[in-house]
Order: C-alpha cells, then sequence, then structure tokens
C-alpha cells in the first residue's frame, strides 16, 4: 500500500489541460517540386477549446480541440511552358516517309509565375485523442538527448533537480483532414488566372494566344495536370503530398507524452522550508504511479529511504 | 525554378502576308531529295549567303529521311559572312529537308543546286519557284480569310482561318494538293487558328498568301486602339 495518496478532480485537472493546452504553438513552412510547379505552405498555428472528460476506464479523452490557423499561406509557382504553333505530321504516299512540320512558338522564355495567397480564414480542423496518464521520473544528472527534440515546444526548461512529471500520455489522435471549400478553388483560380493574364500581352495577341491555349482556367488545369475542382486537389496536397496531417499529430503526441508535463513534483519533495536556523524537511518520493477515473487523477507514492 | 522574361515571337502577330519567294517565320519550305548524290545548299537573307553547306543524299537507310534547318539561327554564331564555310548534311535517298523560321522577320531564299560530273543544276530556288514535288507549309495565326494566289499559274483559292470554340489539336495540318496545271485541288480550305496548311506542288508553283479579310477580334482591336492626343496651344489672340 502506497504511503501517500493525491487526488486531483477533474475540474482541476481540467485547467491544468487547458493551461497545457494554451501554450501549443507551432509553424512550420516547406515546399515541395511538382515538376512543373512548386507547391509550399507556411502555416502557424495554436490550439483553442475542446473538453476534457475523465473516463472510469483509467483513459483520458479529448474531443474537438480547435487548431486556429494563424497563417495558412499556400504558396504555388508554375513554370508557363513554351506555346507553340503548326507542327504535326503529312501523310505522304508510298514509299516517301511522313513529314513532320517543325512547329513555332509564339511565346517562350518558361516566364514564372508565383501566388501565395492566404487560407488560415477558410479552414476550421480539429484535433481529438484518448489517452492515459503515466508518471515519469525526470534524472537532472542525466544530460538531455541530442538533439533535443523537444527544444522547439517545451514551455518550461528542464529543471536542474530530479522531478516526477505527470505527463498526459495520447494513445490515439485524430486529426480532421484538410477540406478547403469551394470559395478556396475559385480563389486561387482567379489568383492564377491573374497571375498569367499579366504575363500576356494585351490587345489581339492576348485573345490569340487564349484560343491557342484553350482558355487560362483550362491551361492552368492542364499544367497543374488538376482533374477535377482545384480545392479537392488542394485539399489532397495538404493531407497527403505536404505531410502536414502527420506533422501535427506527431507534435500533439510529442507535446503532450514526451515534452511537457501537465504535473511535476520535485523529488524530494520538501514538506517544510528551512525556518528558524533549520533546514528543510524533504522527503525521497519512489514508485510514483498514477490512474483517472471518472471523477479525479489520482496518485500514489512511496516515501523512499 | 528560376525566374525568366516571357518573350513574345511578335512577327508570329504581325505578318498578314506570306510568299514561298520570301521564306519568314510561320513558313516552311520541304524539299524533296529524289536522287543520292552531292548538292550545293545556299541560304541567303535578303542578298547575303548566311549559310552554305553540301547534302550528301545517300542509299543507307541507317541515313535520316528528315532534316529541319532554322534559318533564324543560322549565321547567328558569329559576324559576317559563313559562306567560307562550309557544313554538312547527310540525308537519306528520297528524305526531305525542311527549311522554316522560328523568330525574326528575317526573309530568306533557299537554293539547291546538283553537282553533276559536268555541271550544276539548279534543283531549287526558292526566290523564283517552288519545284514540283516539294512542299510549302504555312502556319496562320492570325485569323480571317486569306487569298492564295499560285503565281506560276495564276490560280487561286482561300483559307478561313477560325477562331476555336472549344479544345482543339494544332498537329493536324491541312493538305492541298497543286495538280499538273498548278490548279489548286480545292477552291476552300478552313483551318483553326495556329493549324498549318501545306501546298503540295505536283508542278512549278510560287504561293502567296494574303490575309484579305481580317476576323472581328483583329479589326476590333484596330478600332479600339487608344491613343494620346496633345493639342497646340491656342494663340490666335
Amino acid at each position: 500500500m502506497a504511503h501517500f495518496t493525491l487526488a486531483v478532480s477533474e475540474g482541476t485537472f481540467r485547467r491544468s489541460f487547458d493551461l497545457l493546452k494554451r501554450n501549443l504553438r507551432f509553424s512550420k513552412s516547406d515546399q515541395a517540386s511538382f515538376g512543373i510547379f512548386v507547391a509550399g505552405y507556411d502555416v502557424r498555428a495554436h490550439l483553442e477549446g475542446g473538453t476534457l472528460d475523465l473516463r472510469a476506464d483509467n483513459t483520458i479523452s479529448v474531443r474537438e480541440l480547435d487548431i486556429r490557423w494563424d497563417r495558412l499561406r499556400f504558396t504555388l509557382g508554375i513554370n508557363i511552358p513554351e506555346i507553340c504553333v503548326g507542327g504535326g505530321c503529312i501523310n505522304m504516299p508510298w514509299p516517301i516517309p511522313d513529314i513532320c512540320l517543325p512547329r513555332v512558338c509564339v511565346f517562350s522564355g518558361n516566364p514564372d509565375i508565383s501566388i501565395s495567397p492566404d487560407l488560415a480564414a477558410f479552414v476550421a480542423q480539429e484535433v481529438s485523442f484518448t489517452g492515459r496518464v503515466v508518471a515519469r521520473y525526470f534524472d537532472a544528472s542525466v544530460p538531455p538527448p541530442l538533439p533535443d527534440l523537444c527544444a522547439p515546444i517545451r514551455i518550461e526548461p528542464l529543471p536542474d533537480h530530479n522531478q516526477w512529471h505527470i505527463h498526459i500520455d495520447p494513445q490515439t489522435i485524430d486529426v480532421d483532414l484538410f477540406d478547403f471549400p469551394d470559395i478556396v478553388g475559385n480563389l486561387i483560380e482567379n489568383t492564377l488566372s491573374n497571375a498569367v493574364r499579366a504575363i500576356i500581352p494585351g490587345g489581339f495577341v492576348r485573345d490569340i494566344i487564349l484560343a491557342i491555349i484553350g482558355g487560362i482556367a483550362d491551361f492552368i488545369r492542364f499544367l497543374l495536370d488538376i482533374p477535377d475542382e482545384i480545392d479537392e486537389w488542394l485539399s489532397d496536397l495538404f493531407n497527403v503530398s505536404f505531410g502536414l496531417l502527420d506533422f501535427i499529430g506527431t507534435l500533439v503526441l510529442d507535446f503532450f507524452s514526451t515534452c511537457n508535463p501537465i504535473y511535476r513534483i520535485d523529488d524530494p519533495f520538501e514538506l517544510l522550508p528551512a525556518s528558524n536556523g533549520l533546514i528543510p524537511v524533504r522527503i525521497p518520493l519512489r514508485n510514483l504511479s498514477v490512474r483517472v477515473n471518472d471523477a479525479e487523477m489520482v496518485a500514489e507514492v512511496d516515501i523512499g529511504g | 525554378m528560376t525566374t525568366q522574361k516571357a518573350s513574345l515571337n511578335r512577327p508570329v502577330f504581325k505578318l498578314q502576308e506570306f510568299d514561298s519567294s520570301n521564306l519568314t517565320v510561320l513558313t516552311t519550305l520541304i524539299h524533296r531529295f529524289a536522287e543520292a548524290g552531292s548538292y550545293d545548299l545556299f541560304v541567303r537573307r535578303g542578298e547575303r549567303v548566311v549559310h552554305r553547306a553540301t547534302v550528301n543524299v545517300v542509299r543507307e537507310t541507317c541515313a535520316p529521311h528528315q532534316i529541319d534547318v532554322d534559318m533564324a539561327v543560322l549565321g547567328s554564331a558569329e559576324k559576317g559572312c559563313e559562306c567560307g564555310k562550309r557544313e554538312g548534311y547527310t540525308l537519306r535517298e528520297g528524305g526531305v529537308m525542311c527549311f522554316f523560321v522560328s523568330r525574326g522577320s528575317a526573309r530568306f531564299r533557299v537554293s539547291v543546286q546538283q553537282i553533276g560530273a559536268k555541271e550544276k543544276r539548279t534543283l531549287l530556288d526558292s526566290a523564283s519557284s517552288i519545284p514540283a514535288g516539294d512542299l510549302f507549309a504555312v502556319t496562320l495565326v492570325l485569323p480571317g480569310v486569306y487569298r492564295v494566289v499560285n503565281t506560276e499559274s495564276k490560280a487561286e483559292m482561300t483559307v478561313e482561318v477560325e477562331m476555336p470554340s472549344g479544345p482543339y489539336r494544332m498537329d493536324q495540318p491541312t493538305v492541298v494538293e497543286i495538280g499538273r496545271t498548278g490548279k489548286f485541288g480545292s477552291r476552300r480550305a478552313s483551318i483553326m487558328l495556329g493549324q498549318s496548311v501545306v501546298f503540295r506542288c505536283g508542278a512549278q508553283a510560287r504561293i502567296r498568301l494574303e490575309l484579305v479579310k481580317p476576323h472581328d477580334i483583329l479589326q476590333k482591336r484596330e478600332q479600339e486602339k487608344r491613343r494620346f492626343t496633345i493639342r497646340k496651344p491656342d494663340t490666335s489672340d
């Protein structure tokens, strides 16, 4: 039987979780080349809202944490290919081989266009997870691992003395897929169209070039190889190609499970501070274990020698 | 991705007349070398020879049956005449050389002479006419109606270049036969903007095309041209 038992009510645990959650802010940027175009992102976000529930089966359920995008800048750079006319082969009577006409390019130079809209206002996502609470011992004499993966998301610096750390340890994390609405597809298409239009000369030359390329909208779809709607293509880009969902899932996992404990208990624990010339009274803590039920979190610990 | 400036091939949008005796951008002259042997090739820009080469036409099947020569880049490497230098082409017997101009507003002429045992025989002098068996292709970019004349036979036809209403392929040339009498095989042809019309000469020919009825988009733009006007101050007082 443990020497000490400590209980934290569900309400208090929620407030602690809320304080911890507010500090989860992250930013990331990257880009990838897809041949004729380069796509990238520059994002910054934090968590808000959500509900926490302690459950009788020793698990914690966190639902519908809102991912608030402070910035969700999407960058798309396209290398406009040459636009050529003519070409094709002439069927010649036997035994003369077919003759193929050379093509003449009316628009060359492979100019680049680039757009960078901020889509933060158009995206709403939530993250939910279930997990448990675990106790880990922090030994200040052991040097931190290198590289220190927690450094970018650690809220408080590592202590200079030994501690027991109680972590929320997510087991399964669900992140909503990026699902951009139609309006985003229209926004990107319009922005791209304007960028393409800007590099095409005006007047009848523009009419002719547009006729050759079959209109800017079709031209853009051809360049990006988009068979369907741009918003669906964009969602796939964020969900699959950029790997952002995996990043968010890993971040939530590392933030709570490894890098930031919800509670810290010094070891040895100071029962009475130094006073009147007497040294403080400290007791070493051993075998800390934690669990939850539907009403509270319970920690049990032995006093060691 | 490196950023580059867009480059517009302006002559493509300006030319409204094409002539097989003055090869410009959007025109292609296709000459067929029917017999094996050695040929002298001259390419002239105006009166200046910008390219001289020997064409060896051989029976080996491994030789190419088509060689494309972009005359816009000939003689651009160095200043001055290149007539002292000789380049060589090897072509399969019965093969063709396609002379075209990819850019610029220069006009070119091509001549080919067969080097025989005792004499030189001129097989092609585009300045005067295209021999029977050769082809002349024009890619038409400005929409409208073109009048086509074979000045050797005074034959005429029209080619209508239409604005496309949907997706289409530009690499589908329309072939117009020129018979042994020099007459065109059809009175009228219709192509889409950016496609080519190819005249296959059954007789000696000189072909001229002229845009006689521009499409509305060209006329409309002409009318809508904005002008900047300065009026002389009235000093009558």
